[in-house]
């Protein structure tokens, strides 16, 4: 994988003494770096000098969080299924360049964003978890940002890993493309984090997943994780529909479950692609040559275009055959999806969003909770 | 600013010298030469005086056309001495001032500003776009210098029809493509929707086919597929009514680009036939299938109609055929 390396660094003086601060400052010694008040005047210059989006992503600005870290997942919202995520927004962007990443639309801020204030999080999560003792949380550092790809800059894994395995209601999902576990290795997990990678066919990856680790990379490093004890989910997300999909996506299930023993992956979530029409227009212009967007996508309730239904519906449940030949107990289950879909795949209504939540945790990183869905 | 009103002879004043024009001189003059005819000539045009030892128009390209189209012999004329970028820009104002600007001015204002007077970005965005009403940014900026960079042709049709963002985009086509689509757009006369459905289909499909077949500038994508799909055939079909020919166009491109889609509404089609529906009983499939729920309505005016169609529900309700519908779903 290409890692991250700025041109140049902004930082709020609130949060220049800060632990992530210092490791960032302390690890890109030639880097300009400008110390601000806030980052107001750079989103200023922002809307009026429309960076390209790669150009913007060349600056990290290292910011404090002034509003919550943590957030209910808004891929449950509205129209889909909801399966009881919870998000940390630790940073934003990621410079990875996926040719279809929703951030490219998505964000209004075109830089690479890290809160450093991360006592902060630690101290809203503390208090979340207490409120709610009653309550399972699994939740994800992987909505608005990689959760690993900047880790050898900002150690941000560090804490957060050591704080989930303090928690007994709580597990924490590291979700990447990256391939850099370095600092999870030797970390006191208490196997209350679940380190999951995004995954598609090779050549999907090489075609459209610029600067991600490769396949062969990512495994590599899921079997690093998996031998250090951490459960391993994966994400076949954005599946893609092409000629060949059902011949590699059965040979990449094949290959999770060769290389991972089927007990340490706790789930699998499968969703197709689907593009806002401004992000479809984004991808033409910046990656020309990507097919993705010839697929056959029709427009779909929440605005979003998605695959022709029937044809999603086969992939899903090509998928869900070919994962139930190999484990009973892995939970697969369908991300931003409609419950109509839900219903044909799984052949029952989707239940409530705590019952999806805790289907997908039902084992042994959280036994009291129980499989209700029939993923 | 000099105040002294002098009358200038045509012949005196390089019509050819466009330094500081603002429109495209195949910009239509309107009722410009009707007034002119009438009242003559009220504001003078304002001129320069060049080495060569004729006059440029700084201010008054329309009015000089008119009083040329007239048969003037004379105009009312101001001579201006100064920097040039200074003329220009007071010429913008005057515009401004005085006038709606079409959008294509507009881009030709920023592009002189731009390559003549080497006016560098920040300062087109700071000081410019507000003057013209665009917003300032960067992307309000490319897009206005992309709208003036357009070939004659397609400039031509956004001042008559076509919306500015497509302009811009079909200007990355083959000539032959593009051509194509303005002789569709044009000769259907489309309002903007439709001239964004035709594109988006045509984009689509010319992406496709130079996704499978390769870059090659001696084939044109579009074309080959216009005149390999039977799409030629329907645009020339003049037995039938324009609307209806463009209809038939989408349809197949349509057909072309979600072929999956197409299929499968081309059997709901067939077996929503077969369920022999009455007038008033109407069935209506989600948009895109992209549901769960087929909608059904009827429509009646008495009780006895009301039972009649509830019985012919029940008849079809029993039939294979709406099964099957449900299946598509």
């Amino acid at each position: 994988m290409d890692h991250y390396k700025p041109n140049r660094i902004y930082v709020e003086r609130s949060v220049r003494h800060t632990w992530v601060a210092r490791n960032v400052l302390e690890r890109v010694d030639s880097t300009p770096v400008e110390f601000i008040d806030d980052t107001g005047s750079l989103l200023q210059e922002a809307k009026r000098w429309n960076p390209s989006v790669s150009q913007g992503k060349k600056s990290l600005i290292l910011a404090r969080q002034k509003g919550h870290f943590f957030k209910a997942c808004p891929a449950g919202r509205g129209r889909s299924v909801c399966c009881n995520y919870f998000v940390i927004n630790y940073a934003a962007n990621c410079h990875m360049e996926c040719s279809y990443c929703y951030l490219q639309s998505y964000l209004n801020f075109p830089h690479m964003v890290v809160y450093a204030n991360h006592e902060d999080l630690l101290g809203e999560l503390t208090s979340v978890f207490q409120e709610n003792p009653e309550s399972f949380f699994r939740i994800g550092t992987g909505e608005l940002a990689d959760s690993l790809a900047l880790d050898p800059l900002t150690s941000y894994s560090e804490p957060l890993v050591e704080f989930f395995s303090q928690q007994k209601n709580a597990v924490l999902e590291l979700k990447t493309k990256s391939d850099c576990i370095a600092n999870l290795l030797p970390l006191d997990h208490g196997r209350r984090t679940v380190v999951a990678w995004s995954i598609n066919p090779r050549i999907i990856q090489e075609e459209e997943e610029h600067k991600t680790a490769s396949i062969e990379q990512r495994f590599a490093a899921a079997q690093d994780c998996a031998e250090a004890g951490y459960k391993i989910g994966f994400h076949l997300d954005p599946m893609i529909d092409y000629p060949d999909w059902e011949g590699d996506y059965r040979g990449l299930i094949d290959e999770i479950f060769d290389r991972i023993p089927s007990a340490s992956i706790p789930w699998i979530s499968v969703g197709t692609l689907r593009l806002t029409p401004e992000l479809r227009e984004i991808m033409r212009s910046r990656f020309p040559n990507s097919p993705l967007t010839m697929g056959e996508l029709v427009p779909t309730d929440d605005g979003k275009m998605r695959y022709f239904r029937p044809n999603r519906v086969r992939m899903y449940q090509a998928v869900l055959g070919w994962v139930r030949r190999h484990s009973q107990k892995t939970a697969v289950y369908l991300c931003m999806e409609s419950p109509g879909v839900w219903s044909k795949i799984f052949a029952a209504p989707p239940p409530s969003d705590v019952e999806v939540g805790d289907s997908i945790v039902a084992s042994d990183l959280a036994p009291d909770r129980t499989a209700i869905a029939s993923t | 600013m000099p105040t002294r009103i002098e009358t200038i002879s045509l012949k005196q004043i390089d019509g050819e010298d466009r330094a500081f024009a603002v429109s495209p001189v195949w910009f239509p003059l309107g009722h410009l030469v009707s007034a002119v005819e009438q009242v003559g000539i009220i504001s003078p045009l304002h001129l320069q005086r060049t080495e060569a030892g004729r006059l440029r128009i700084v201010m008054g390209f329309r009015r000089f056309r008119a009083a040329q189209e007239i048969g003037l012999t004379e105009v009312p004329g101001l001579l201006r001495e100064g920097e040039s970028q200074q003329l220009f820009q007071e010429g913008i104002l005057e515009n401004v001032g005085s006038r709606c600007l079409h959008d294509l001015e507009k881009a030709w204002i920023l592009l002189r500003l731009r390559s003549q007077f080497v006016l560098d970005e920040s300062a087109l965005i700071q000081d410019y776009l507000p003057l013209l009403g665009l917003r300032p940014d960067r992307f309000h900026l490319r897009h206005y210098l992309a709208l003036a960079r357009l070939p004659e042709p397609i400039q031509r049709a956004v001042y008559d029809y076509l919306d500015g963002e497509l302009a811009i985009k079909i200007a990355r086509w083959q000539q032959q493509e593009r051509e194509l689509f303005l002789t569709i757009s044009s000769g259907h006369r489309l309002g903007r929707n439709k001239q964004k459905l035709l594109f988006g289909l045509l984009d689509d499909l010319r992406m496709q086919q130079r996704l499978s077949t390769g870059d090659n500038p001696e084939i044109s994508p579009l074309k080959v597929l216009w005149q390999g799909a039977g799409l030629e055939e329907i645009a020339k079909d003049e037995q039938v009514a324009s609307s209806e020919r463009f209809e038939r166009i989408v349809q197949r491109l349509r057909e072309l680009r979600y072929p999956t889609l197409s299929q499968h509404e081309g059997r709901y089609r067939v077996l929503k036939k077969g369920l022999k529906l009455p007038p008033e009983i109407q069935l209506r499939p989600p948009a895109f299938f992209e549901g769960e729920r087929i909608s059904v309505s009827f429509s009646c005016r008495t009780a006895e109609e009301f039972l009649s169609l509830a019985d012919r529900l029940r008849a079809v309700g029993r039939s294979e055929e709406l099964r099957e519908i449900f299946e598509l779903l």
